[in-house]
């Protein structure tokens, strides 16, 4: 079996930024000028390595065993997912709940010296042995990398010994510092050693990629949707069988949930197996989806079914889309999110009446180019701040305190620091809510008019709590460590 | 320490950044790749009874986020700047700078860029605790070391009734916080003040700096904190009680409460009479529910396993042979403790009871566990560990508690199970999940 080599880092494929900030109008400006450098944070909290998001992209492939090729901590995801992992299998039906199957290599001193390939083989041939699966994933990590571990090799000639697929997944954390590095390592890893082959093309069948924190309501929302059009929806790679996998390849289109992560492999399906797809963003919001929903007919030859299903849907919603409006008509809003997330509520601000104060979105790239430049073309948001940070809430922190936003919609990074500051907050992902499509944005829209109903939360919880930083810095620039 | 593992049950040694964070306005700053700080707070922290972030801890936890440019050219420079940020940044009162793998594999000299600003007067401290050198437990011990080699101060007078605490570990032990809070209100009521130097009202470096001037060390735990003990006593001269048993209950607890006594000479009438009152408490609840216990008897499990680190498996070993008079299967020890400790941890497992005994095995896979449990034959047993092993106790019909990371089935507050109250409360939990079972 050919030597795979590791997938191109974000920073050099996409030209990913993670270290900007300024007024959307400015930084809108930057981006299309070109001008949106590659800056450092010279002082920083910890982010998130593309390890982790390599393992969050493939944990829940059914019938599958993960061994994280590393000393035992990196493995400390497995029990972090694990308990979506059993929530996804609960909402999906399935009767026997399962933990997901996690080994680490558990790399030691002397390993770091003589190297771990003997331990790699241990664990592949034990994670056989135990459990017979259809595909075990192999991720590498730092140390493997530093050390040297040819990995690649290894597992070319391990798999010559096992019956299992062996699906090498190349995610040293510290070769990107772009996390979502992870997500293509990820797909590459199934592009290269799942789909083995082109397929005849159901022109039925669509590939929606979506990542884990894309829940189960919001899937049956879009699976509605797509129905409708008379489109069948291979959900991908999340719960997925290998087969579902390999099934990708059959496909007439391409399209994603969330584009920052699906766009590696979209791009690959269509230049390896010329299936075209989509590039809207995220079907979040009514235009968003409308836009979403539109690209996937047109590719698949619905255009005009596509524009019938937007008016029903448009007609339906309006007047529980009116009252929520008009409750959060004003409320200034603060979003702290992955890029695509944080855009497409950018942008939903007028959907639902609330005024943008700023957004934190974790990268920019090429990806969400259009969307910013639509955002920053909406009067309501020139002014609002964009901060494009890897998460770092004391920068968050110092903005918050000079926005003074109504409410704070972020993910599960810094709702806490957020609610410590004072301000309620409403998670922008949940793994049992629907936030996508039509009837996801009336059920945002009611998340963040409950919120705001009753703060008493966050409000108690800034009484008696107060963030680590000093108050000096809440008088600096909140840029100030971006060079 | 060198096989593969299923189902990790600890962390790697950088996991000591919880112990920073379980101390009181101490800011952790960790040197290394860009996801260790926030998978181990995934791991130990959230997905771990949902603990929290803490104070600087989850996303705020300092970070060099050492990448490519970092591991080819080296990342003293990097760290450098970051110290010098979170000087001007994060509000706190000890600043422990913890390097993980990439930092010390590329051989970064931390400690000499670390010195540089101790020696412009800044209370700061570096610990090596490399992923690859050991697991959490090792990381807590590396951390404390530090902070006692670079920061303490001898004292210049004894404080005659001070103890410093060294049990259970921030964070590891899912239930660290109400565990350190008994401990202190046990030796509060034989007159010890307890310095316990981890969680909410311990003090923080004021507590900190009092660990010299205590009259003794307590190291309650079958091996953890040892090591501490000795490097407080090369250091600073202080004599310390090792005592290898984490009390659950009456009988373990006043056992405990008694050597304590002894070895700090309180008057024996000071600590018999908290013991008494303490166990009269004890013995109303467990009398109480005699009529549950004896009566309902067919729901009481064949045999009980526990699949835990050394603290618990043999502290709840323990009380429940010798208080519920329950039977004893294997037991896992899953802490990886040194040589000699397994020796003297199998002895104590041979002798729970004059007439009752238990073989213990000592692993951390849970394939391993899996498969000797599948094949013991017990009927409905008792299954005493963690999260992962739920789906082990279905599979051979018995019943489940989780006690030990990883725990994601609890939200966990300040719940003990250390002491009088915490053998009630382990005794409630886990028949709460035996007659959850038949609603």
């Amino acid at each position: 079996m050919p030597i795979v080599k590791p997938v191109e880092i974000r920073e050099s494929r996409l030209g990913t930024v993670i270290a900007c900030g300024g007024s959307c109008q400015d930084v809108a400006k930057e981006a299309r000028q070109g001008c949106l450098k590659r800056a450092e944070r010279t002082f920083s909290q910890a982010t998130v390595c593309q390890e982790w998001y390599s393992m969050f992209t493939l944990l829940t492939v059914q019938n599958s065993v993960a061994i994280v090729h590393a000393p035992v901590g990196c493995a400390s995801s497995g029990s972090t997912m694990n308990i979506f992992n059993r929530m996804g299998q609960v909402v999906r039906g399935e009767t026997r709940i399962r933990n997901a199957h996690w080994f680490s290599t558990n790399l030691t001193e002397s390993d770091t010296i003589h190297g771990g390939e003997d331990k790699l083989r241990a664990t592949v041939l034990a994670a056989e042995e135990r459990y017979h699966p259809e595909a075990i994933f192999i991720f590498t990590s730092c140390v493997s990398g530093i050390i040297g571990d040819p990995v690649a090799e290894i597992v070319s000639r391990l798999q010559d010994e096992v019956k299992t697929r062996l699906v090498l997944s190349q995610c040293e954390g510290f070769r990107s510092s772009v996390w979502l590095t992870g997500f293509d390592a990820s797909f590459h890893a199934i592009l290269n050693y799942v789909i083995d082959a082109p397929r005849k093309t159901d022109p039925n069948l669509v590939n929606v990629v979506s990542p884990l924190t894309v829940g189960r309501l919001d899937e049956i929302e879009l699976d509605r949707l797509l129905k409708q059009l008379n489109l069948e929806a291979n959900f991908v790679p999340c719960y997925a069988s290998l087969e579902g996998l390999r099934r990708t390849a059959a496909a007439a289109a391409t399209t994603a949930t969330c584009l920052t992560y699906g766009d590696y492999f979209a791009r690959e399906l269509t230049r390896r197996y010329q299936i075209p797809h989509t590039r809207e963003l995220m079907p979040l919001g009514v235009e968003s989806t409308d836009r979403w929903l539109l690209q996937l007919a047109e590719l698949t030859g619905r255009g005009d079914q596509a524009r019938k299903l937007i008016e029903a849907e448009h007609a339906r919603i309006a007047p529980r889309l009116a009252e929520l409006k008009a409750q959060l008509k004003g409320k200034r809003v603060f979003v702290s999110a992955g890029q695509a997330r944080a855009l497409s509520i950018s942008n939903f601000a007028d959907e639902l009446g609330f005024e943008l104060a700023g957004t934190t979105i974790y990268q920019y790239d090429e990806v969400i180019a259009e969307s910013l430049q639509r955002l920053a073309g909406r009067r309501g948001a020139q002014a609002a701040t964009i901060n494009v940070a890897n998460v770092q809430p004391f920068e968050q922190a110092n903005l918050l305190r000079r926005l003074k936003p109504d409410l704070y919609v972020a993910d599960e990074m810094t709702t806490g620091f957020a609610a410590r500051a004072g301000i309620p907050t409403v998670m922008i992902y949940d793994y049992g809510m629907n936030y996508l499509g039509y009837n996801g944005l009336i059920a945002t829209g009611e998340r963040m008019v409950n919120a705001l109903k009753n703060p008493s939360f966050a409000v108690k919880l800034a009484r008696h709590r107060r963030l680590p930083y000093r108050e000096e810095w809440y008088q600096q620039d909140p840029f100030k460590y971006i060079e | 320490m060198s096989t593969t593992i299923e189902q990790p049950r600890q962390f790697c040694a950088l996991g000591g950044q919880q112990t920073v964070v379980a101390i009181e306005r101490a800011i952790p700053i960790v040197h290394s790749g860009p996801g260790c700080a926030n998978k181990l707070f995934g791991g130990l922290a959230f997905f771990n009874g949902f603990q929290g972030s803490g104070r600087a801890g989850g996303n705020a936890i300092v970070g060099t986020n050492s990448c490519e440019q970092e591991v080819i050219f080296g990342g003293e420079n990097r760290l450098r700047g970051v110290i010098e940020g979170a000087l001007k940044v994060m509000d706190g009162d000890l600043f422990v700078v913890l390097t993980g793998c990439t930092a010390d594999l590329v051989g970064d000299d931390t400690a000499t860029v670390v010195s540089e600003f101790r020696d412009r007067g800044v209370p700061i401290v570096h610990a090596s605790t490399a992923g690859f050198k050991g697991y959490t437990y090792l990381g807590h011990e590396l951390v404390v070391k530090a902070i006692i080699d670079q920061y303490l101060q001898p004292a210049p007078a004894v404080i005659p009734n001070l103890v410093n605490v060294w049990s259970v570990v921030p964070y590891q032990d899912t239930f660290w916080a109400g565990n350190l809070e008994a401990i202190r209100e046990l030796l509060a009521g034989i007159g010890l003040e307890a310095n316990i130097l981890f969680g909410h009202d311990s003090g923080g470096t004021a507590a900190w700096n009092k660990v010299p001037a205590a009259a003794f060390n307590l190291v309650l735990s079958p091996w953890t904190g040892l090591g501490i003990a000795h490097c407080l006593e090369e250091r600073f001269g202080t004599p310390f009680l090792h005592h290898p048993v984490f009390p659950i209950g009456a009988v373990e607890t006043s056992r405990f409460l008694r050597a304590v006594g002894e070895f700090a000479k309180i008057p024996p009438a000071v600590v018999e009479s908290y013991i008494q009152k303490q166990e009269a408490h004890f013995y109303h609840y467990l009398d109480r529910a005699a009529d549950f216990f004896l009566e309902m008897r067919w729901d009481l499990p064949g045999r009980f396993l526990t699949i835990a680190d050394s603290f618990y498996s043999l502290g709840i070993s323990l009380f429940l042979v010798n208080e519920l008079g329950l039977l004893p299967g294997r037991q896992f020890v899953t802490d990886e403790p040194p040589e000699d400790c397994r020796t003297a941890l199998t002895k104590q497992f041979a002798a729970l009871s004059p007439d009752v005994s238990a073989e213990v095995t000592f692993t951390h896979d849970g394939g391993e566990i899996a498969e000797l449990v599948r094949n013991s034959g017990y009927e409905q047993p008792l299954i005493i560990g963690t999260s992962w092993d739920h789906d082990l106790a279905k599979e051979v019909g018995g019943y489940h508690l989780t006690i030990a990371l990883p725990i994601t089935d609890r939200l966990v507050m300040d719940r003990a199970y250390v002491g009088y109250r915490g053998g009630l409360r382990l005794i409630e939990d886990i028949y709460a999940s035996v007659l959850s079972t038949y609603q």
